[in-house]
């Protein structure tokens, strides 16, 4: 990463972003020169970016379905050559037109519906007073007023005409009561006895229902305001095949220029840290030192009038942090982004974890044919759809990994939960391990297997400190615990039997030798004599980190155990059916397939975790010790575009 | 009775070793996959470290079903020898040889999830603080280590 400068003539900055933009080459920072002008632009489509968006929001919803596996087939975005951008990019002014278009269109929308919003609330009023055969206009009159009263009779026997009367009598209120079912009346008063009425009514918990507007009885008002909604009805269809027309003219074009203005908005975002001259602007920020050729290489073809220089780096800056490597390895990118960016001095892991971690899952998910439902699903992501890069690097990964699982679970007899004696004599003859059966071997297998990681990391620190220019800080830091490991590793090979170059007192007295190293070699760093003590001792307790970092490791045995008894348990529940009359075989079918599903995609996800945990945890803290910012240049986020080669 | 005793302290010893790790785990990824939803809520795209950081207490239980199977191993149970015959004492043994995993699972999984729980809200202020979550919440698991690693000593004393 290079902190530079760039310097472009006034008049072909957004081409020179442009191109910084399609090589993702820069980050940028704000300019902080006191002697040059601020730069005041502002985005000219400001206002018409978002109606875009908006727009092509809008008829998404009436996008014609595409079906999950075309979608996954075909994919999703547009293919767009560059020069076909560049063209776009400047006639997205014309996209006001469909947008006004679309923007009337969601306006009648929204008229209509309120329409029949309110249809259907006097639809719902008039439903209630449809049975009162007397005309709406003659509810109120210039001497009486009906109104409709309802009320939820507790009792069967009791009937709302009779609660009534009771009452209007009781309030010597003048009356007509003209029913309509037993709990539910239209009521007729004097208008001056209307306030009067409604308390009496009130009073016995019945409510008045809202008087529907019209003028004639409310079954022939009930029939017009459907008959309106008919046709609103008919009208907001009408209007919704305009919208899926619209939507198969106009959303392409409406996504794709959302997407080009979007990318000319963060370019003038961009524009907003830099600085002017009388002819030029002034941009700092990090480059990808990689992209610098493509970069100038692209500037002068299009005959840019800019330049490229090294600036300083300021006290207290930091440059950020991009990882690359090879294709191969670039899969396992996703586990050290899982964990965040290393710092900007130390070692880029994902090459040193790639095998690990193809190792460990292997190692925690050990069944062939878990494995194999990983490679296949993988390979047909790669093979058969068009999926976005990360989700295909993401697919790759997951091929990896489920290669790992087929050979380790071969060698582990796992099948699906198959007992090993079940399985054919040639299965047989490669399993070397049974986790089950006899699980030491395999544990003392994942503890040899933390020693070598760990040993790794600290021979891997000694690298990230002769970087840094420490080599010889990094071998007396890290060389006295390689010695103890070998010591440690010799005195198991030894014990069992397996190397006698040594007695077992002499390699204790080697690690009596190796504990003074680590104790003279951690001495050091400490200030005065007392600080010198504490430092040596504090040494010497890393042995305790060691110790539990390797032990870890045994969680690699556990979850393949887990993954063993799992699909066991499955098999063992999927033939506890298959004694069921007539659908038996069914049942354990399912039962098998939807066990085995799920043991997969559970034991899959813990196996995964649980892998990168022992990077994190046990591995980067050998070696990464800081944290960094990640590279985040200007660049296109293409959601709805792919940028192809003319 | 006496050799009944035996193999059923073995049993016991085995549940106990694994149900402890697991209550602890269950416990403290409860906690973080608490503080982990709030989160994810607001920031769905921090949800892998919010997986990984949720996992971190799930470690304790793995350790008892290591412990477990070590247990069963060790004692024979495993096999399925018919003749296999454990004294109440032996049996007493495994029992204990097994509550270091048990015990320090349990208690370090709450402490753990809650650790992480903490670790997660420093995620949410600032990505780059990943890696020092992860090892604070880590630091806690390492007295569950060492339960396994007392528990593996008994064990292999038991036979000597």
């Amino acid at each position: 990463m290079q902190k530079v400068r760039l310097i472009v003539h006034q008049d072909e900055v957004d081409t020179a972003l442009a191109v910084l933009q399609r090589h993702g080459a820069m980050q940028f920072t704000d300019v902080t020169d006191e002697t040059m002008g601020d730069t005041a632009v502002v985005f000219p489509h400001a206002t018409l970016l978002p109606r875009v968006q908006h727009a092509a929001n809008f008829l998404s919803q009436y996008s014609p379905n595409v079906g999950f596996f075309k979608a996954l087939r075909e994919g999703t975005r547009t293919n767009m050559s560059e020069k076909a951008v560049q063209k776009r990019t400047a006639e997205t002014d014309d996209i006001e037109s469909i947008v006004v278009d679309v923007e009337a269109l969601q306006v009648e929308f929204a008229d209509k519906n309120e329409i029949i919003r309110r249809l259907e609330e006097r639809e719902a009023i008039l439903t209630v007073w449809k049975e009162l055969p007397y005309k709406i206009s003659e509810l109120h009159t210039g001497l009486t007023t009906t109104r409709l009263v309802r009320r939820n009779n507790p009792r069967k026997e009791d009937v709302l005409r009779d609660i009534l009367e009771t009452a209007f009598n009781e309030a010597n209120i003048s009356y007509a009561i003209t029913p309509i079912s037993t709990e539910l009346v239209a009521v007729t008063v004097l208008n001056e006895e209307l306030s009067a009425a409604i308390t009496v009514i009130e009073s016995i918990k019945a409510e008045l229902i809202s008087t529907p507007l019209g003028e004639e009885t409310p079954e022939i008002e009930l029939i017009k305001v459907q008959e309106s909604l008919a046709k609103m009805r008919g009208e907001i269809a009408l209007l919704h095949d305009q919208a899926e027309h619209f939507a198969i003219t106009h959303l392409k074009t409406l996504q794709i220029d959302a997407e080009l203005l979007n990318w000319e908005r963060n370019r003038f975002a961009a524009r907003a840290t830099s600085k002017q001259t009388t002819f030029t602007t002034v941009f700092e920020g990090w480059l990808h030192a990689g992209k610098k050729d493509a970069v100038l290489a692209d500037f002068v073809a299009q005959d840019i009038t800019a330049m490229l220089v090294e600036a300083e780096i300021k006290d207290g800056e930091v440059p950020p942090v991009e990882i690359e490597n090879h294709p191969l390895v670039a899969p396992f990118e996703a586990v050290t982004r899982l964990y965040g960016m290393p710092g900007y001095k130390d070692l880029d892991p994902t090459v040193f974890l790639a095998g690990f971690f193809f190792l460990f899952f292997g190692l925690c998910l050990t069944d062939v044919g878990y494995g194999l439902a990983l490679v296949i699903g993988s390979l047909f992501i790669l093979l058969f759809t068009k999926v976005a890069a990360g989700t295909r690097l993401f697919a790759k990964l997951l091929l990896f990994i489920g290669a790992s699982t087929v050979a380790i679970g071969a060698l582990f007899g796992g099948y699906l939960g198959i007992a090993p004696e079940s399985l054919p004599a040639p299965l047989q003859a490669i399993q070397l391990f049974d986790p089950i059966g006899n699980p030491l071997p395999v544990f003392y297998l994942a503890l040899a297997f933390g020693v070598l990681q760990v040993m790794v990391g600290l021979l891997l620190k000694i690298y990230s400190d002769a970087c840094n220019g420490d080599l010889l800080g990094g071998i007396l830091d890290q060389g006295p615990w390689l010695l103890m490991f070998a010591i440690g590793i010799l005195y198991v090979l030894t014990a069992v039997g397996y190397v006698s170059i040594l007695t077992i007192n002499q390699i204790g007295n080697l690690a009596i030798v190796g504990a003074v190293l680590i104790v003279l070699a951690a001495g050091r760093n400490g200030e005065g004599v007392f600080g010198k003590i504490i430092a040596a001792f504090l040494g010497l307790y890393a042995g305790v980190g060691f110790l539990s970092d390797i032990l870890s490791y045994s969680r690699l045995l556990a979850l393949g155990l887990a993954t063993s008894a799992l699909a066991f348990a499955v098999n063992l529940i999927a033939s506890m059916v298959l004694g069921v009359p007539y659908i038996g075989f069914i049942l354990a079918a399912v039962i098998f397939l939807i066990g085995h599903a799920f043991t997969l995609i559970i034991n899959t996800l813990g196996a995964f975790i649980h892998s990168a945990r022992l990077q994190f945890v046990e591995f980067f803290s050998k070696f990464i010790v800081g944290t960094g910012k990640e590279f985040t240049p200007l660049t296109r986020s293409e959601d709805y575009v792919t940028v192809g080669d003319d | 009775m006496e050799l009944f005793t035996g193999t059923a302290l073995v049993f016991a010893g085995a549940a106990i070793t694994a149900v402890l790790g697991f209550a602890g785990s269950a416990v403290g990824m409860g906690y973080a996959g608490q503080a982990a939803a709030g989160v994810v809520g607001e920031k769905p795209s921090l949800f892998g470290k919010m997986l990984l950081m949720q996992a971190l207490p799930g470690s304790q239980g793995i350790y008892g079903l290591v412990g477990a199977f070590l247990i069963l191993n060790f004692s024979g149970v495993l096999g399925g020898d018919p003749s296999l015959v454990i004294e109440g004492s032996t049996g007493m043994k495994y029992f204990m040889a097994g509550l270091p995993i048990g015990i320090a699972g349990l208690v370090s999984g709450i402490y753990q999830g809650i650790v992480a729980a903490s670790g997660i809200s420093l995620i949410a202020k600032d990505e780059a603080n990943t890696g020092r979550a992860v090892t604070l919440a880590a630091m806690v698991e390492t007295w569950a280590i060492f339960g396994v690693l007392i528990s593996f000593i008994l064990l292999i004393s038991i036979g000597a």
